[in-house]
């Protein structure tokens, strides 16, 4: 009974730990790369794999101008997103973007209106029995233009 | 010693150096170069990243991709924003206030007022009321040690913003990572219907805060009648975890709201991009957006009583 009592709740913490990788992950590496911004409250993380997608919706409001940082793990390579109208137009794609500006999109909206963010991992270029998994975030920051 | 006494001794040792492991790999172990990597991971990752931070990877065994939808909505931050950059004066009046704290007693209503304390203590962070600003930090930090994420506001936190006072920017910075924080901590912790109330609350008590400036206010107007986008995110967000009966009476009175709000006529043209003097893109296309004194009445009366409901 005593072993159950000690331990168990012990045990119990191990899968949040893990999951609290994500968190920590995109603390350490997305944060700062949205320095100058105030972010966005809610938290966008995935544990993605290659071949996996992921898509934000979210209103932007006039006038401001905006970063919208895409950060994943290194080991998942080099994640392509675009940003979408309500009628799924192509706005930005980061594959047509310099170096600099593949994790990241700053832009301002002239009228608010709600964005499609779409992002893929790519696949792995080699065939594995492993199959890498890494944490991807989607972060927005806001600042007055 | 006894037999027995040694054995659990023994589990809990082995237990610890276990969680030792995990820690260093994950929250601690992040620039240790592959030192203190999962050796699997280490293995099979890509040479350019062998010696990369491996924080955040791990190896699996899923091979069926998914498609993750996220739906958000701007920060109550925002709208603060917009509210004191639209010339309105700050009227503590319209806060919920402080001492109402003691009286949520059920993991809903704490939810809900952790997310409209949040909305207030942006509205008092953004016209640099500092004092007041303390006072709802703590009220925010009372909610979520009750609802169980004691870690997140530590007292550091609290003596980070006291020094921080004078610094708006500091400030809104602080207030934004903690509530980025607490949405990680309740939905990495499997309470994701807890993080939608806390996200409801706040954006309720924006709205709120956004009607009560709006007599006179054209932008504010505009802003009002354009949260029928956000709306429309919310309940999709809501909507991602119907199964939770703490969501269903939010999502009752979220969609009658929606329903004045679909009185709001936004008219949207073709997206139009251009490039500003910086470089920097600008995403257009005009919008007409039309909501009568009638409607807006209607808005400002229904998130009232909603409101209402919520606080006491």
């Amino acid at each position: 009974m005593k072993f159950l009592k000690v331990i168990l709740p012990l045990l119990l913490m191990v899968p949040l730990m893990a999951n609290a990788q994500c968190r920590s992950f995109t603390k350490k590496k997305c944060l700062p790369e949205l320095e100058g911004y105030v972010q966005n409250d809610n938290f966008n993380s995935a544990v993605l794999i290659p071949g996996d997608e992921a898509e934000l919706l979210l209103t932007f409001y006039a006038d401001k101008e905006y970063r919208l940082l895409v950060c994943g793990h290194p080991i998942l390579g080099d994640l392509e997103f675009e940003v979408l109208d309500t009628d799924e137009e192509v706005i930005y794609s980061n594959a047509d973007a310099e170096d600099e500006g593949k994790t990241k999109f700053d832009f301002k909206v002239a009228t608010t209106q709600q964005l499609i963010v779409r992002i893929r991992v790519p696949e792995a270029e080699t065939a594995s029995t492993l199959i890498h998994e890494g944490c991807v975030s989607v972060m927005i920051g806001s600042k007055e233009s | 010693m006894s037999a027995r006494k040694l054995n659990l001794f023994t589990l809990t040792a082995l237990f610890f150096a276990g969680m030792l492991l995990i820690t260093s790999c994950g929250e601690g172990g992040g620039d240790a170069e592959g030192t203190n990597a999962d050796p699997a991971v280490d293995q099979e990752a890509p040479a350019e990243i062998e010696f990369a931070d491996l924080e955040g990877a791990q190896v699996t065994e899923r091979k069926e991709t998914i498609k993750k939808i996220f739906y958000t909505i701007p920060a109550p931050m925002e709208m603060a924003s917009l509210i004191q950059s639209s010339g309105a004066a700050f009227d503590q009046d319209l806060l919920n206030s402080v001492d109402n704290v003691e009286s949520y007693m059920t993991q809903k209503s704490k939810a809900i007022n952790l997310g409209m304390y949040g909305a207030d203590l942006s509205y008092t962070t953004m016209f640099e009321r500092s004092k007041e600003s303390l006072y709802y930090l703590s009220a925010v930090k009372q909610l979520a040690d009750e609802l169980g994420a004691s870690n997140i506001i530590a007292d550091e936190l609290i003596t980070r913003v006291e020094t921080n006072k004078e610094n708006k920017d500091s400030l809104m910075n602080i207030v934004s990572d903690t509530f980025w924080s607490l949405n990680a901590k309740f939905k990495e912790d499997g309470m994701e219907d807890i993080s939608a109330l806390v996200i409801a609350g706040g954006w309720i008590e924006a709205l709120h805060l956004a009607g009560s400036h709006v007599e006179g206010n054209d932008e504010l107007r505009q802003r009002i009648a354009e949260q029928q986008y956000s709306l429309d995110d919310l309940l999709k967000l809501i909507k991602t975890y119907e199964n939770q009966d703490n969501l269903s009476d939010l999502k009752a009175d979220l969609e009658t709201l929606a329903s004045v709000f679909s009185e709001v006529e936004i008219k949207k043209e073709k997206t139009e991009t251009s490039t500003d003097d910086n470089g920097t893109m600008v995403i257009g296309g005009a919008s007409t957006v039309t909501m009568s004194d009638e409607t807006l009445a209607k808005v400002r009366s229904t998130v009232a009583e909603i409101r209402s409901k919520y606080i006491q």
